[in-house]
C-alpha cells in the first residue's frame, strides 16, 4: 500500500471502481471488507476518498441549491418561437 | 358506386375531426411533457453552457422543437420517461453543437463569475483548514462553475448528469448513449480533475 504524497490524490489504481462504488453502496460483502480494509491501511486511498465524497457532496448540495432557484421556464419570446415552431411542424406534417 | 361516394362524404368529415382530436391530443402530452420538464432541462442547459443564459434557452428552444417534431414522428413511447428522453435530446444537441464548433472558446466565463469581487472573509478558507474541508464548506458557487467549464463536454456531462441531477449511472449512460462504465470513467477522471481545481483555489484563499 502506498504513502501519502502531499499533492497527490489519487487512489492506488486497483481502488478507483471500488472507492466509487463503495461510496454509491453498491458492493458485495467481501469488497466492502476489503475496501475497509485497504482505506484503513492506506493513507493516500484514505484521503482520496474523502476528497471524492466531499467533492460529491459539495456538487449534490450546489445542485439542490440551483433547483430551488426560480426562474426555471422558458422566456415569453422563446415560448412564442416554440409555439411558432410547432405549429410550423403541424402544417408540414401530414 | 353511389352509395360509396356519399359513405365517402359522410366519412371523409370524420376522419378530419378525428386527425384534429388526434394533433390536439399529441398538443396536450407534448405541452404536459414540457412543463413538467422544463425547469429540469433549464437547468442541465445552464450547466452545460456554464451559465450562458441566453445559450442555455435555445438549446431548451431547439430541444422542444426537436422533440414534438420526433414525438409527432411517433418516436417517444408514450408511457416511458419522457424527461430521460428529453435530456437525450439535449445532450445530443449539445453535442452536436459542440462538436461543429470543435472548441468552447465562446463559453463566456466572465458571465458566471463576479468579476473583481472580493470575497467575504466568512467564505475564505483559514489557514487551519485541511483543503479538503475548504472544499466542502467554503467553495464557492463560482468556483464551481469555473472548475465544471473547464472539463471537457463530454466529462461535464457525466458530472452534471451524475452528481448534480443525481441520476444513476444506467439511466446517465441512457441519456448519453455509452456504456456504465464509460460514464464511471468519465466520472472518475472528471472528479480528479475537480478535485485539484478547486484545492489549488482554497490553498491560493487561505487567509496569510
Amino acid at each position: 500500500m502506498t504513502q501519502q504524497t502531499p499533492q497527490e490524490i489519487k487512489p492506488c489504481f486497483h481502488m478507483r471502481g471500488l472507492l466509487d462504488a463503495w461510496q454509491r453502496k453498491r458492493l458485495p460483502g467481501f469488497l466492502v471488507w476489503y475496501v475497509r480494509y485497504h482505506v484503513t491501511h492506506c493513507t493516500r486511498c484514505r484521503e482520496a476518498l474523502h476528497l471524492f465524497y466531499t467533492l460529491r457532496e459539495r456538487l449534490r448540495t450546489y445542485g439542490a441549491a440551483a433547483a430551488e432557484q426560480g426562474k426555471d421556464s422558458l422566456t415569453p419570446e422563446r415560448k412564442s418561437r416554440l409555439q411558432e415552431a410547432i405549429e410550423e411542424i403541424d402544417r408540414r406534417s401530414p | 358506386m353511389k352509395s360509396f361516394a356519399t359513405a365517402l362524404r359522410r366519412f371523409l368529415p370524420r376522419l378530419a375531426s378525428d386527425e384534429e382530436a388526434e394533433r390536439a391530443r399529441k398538443h396536450a402530452v407534448f405541452a404536459q411533457m414540457t412543463a413538467e420538464n422544463e425547469g429540469k432541462l433549464l437547468r442541465l442547459a445552464r450547466r452545460l453552457c456554464s451559465g450562458n443564459e441566453d445559450k442555455a434557452q435555445d438549446l431548451v428552444q431547439d430541444t422542444l422543437i426537436r422533440g414534438y417534431q420526433a414525438y409527432t414522428e411517433g418516436k417517444f413511447q408514450e408511457g416511458t420517461n419522457a424527461g430521460a428522453w428529453l435530456m437525450r435530446i439535449l445532450t445530443n444537441n449539445f453535442l452536436m453543437d459542440y462538436r461543429r464548433q470543435k472548441h468552447l472558446a465562446d463559453i463566456d466565463l466572465d458571465s458566471v463569475v463576479t468579476e473583481g469581487k472580493i470575497l467575504p472573509e466568512s467564505l475564505r478558507a483559514s489557514k487551519g483548514d485541511r483543503p479538503d474541508t475548504a472544499l466542502l464548506t467554503r467553495t464557492l458557487d463560482e468556483d464551481l462553475e469555473r472548475a465544471l467549464a473547464t472539463l471537457s463536454p463530454t466529462m461535464r456531462l457525466c458530472v452534471v448528469l451524475v452528481d448534480i441531477e443525481e441520476l444513476s449511472y444506467i439511466e446517465a449512460a441512457r441519456i448519453l448513449s455509452v456504456p456504465v462504465g464509460t460514464v464511471r470513467s468519465r466520472l472518475f477522471r472528471a472528479h480528479e480533475k475537480l478535485a485539484a481545481i478547486l484545492q489549488t483555489n482554497a490553498e491560493q484563499r487561505r487567509l496569510p
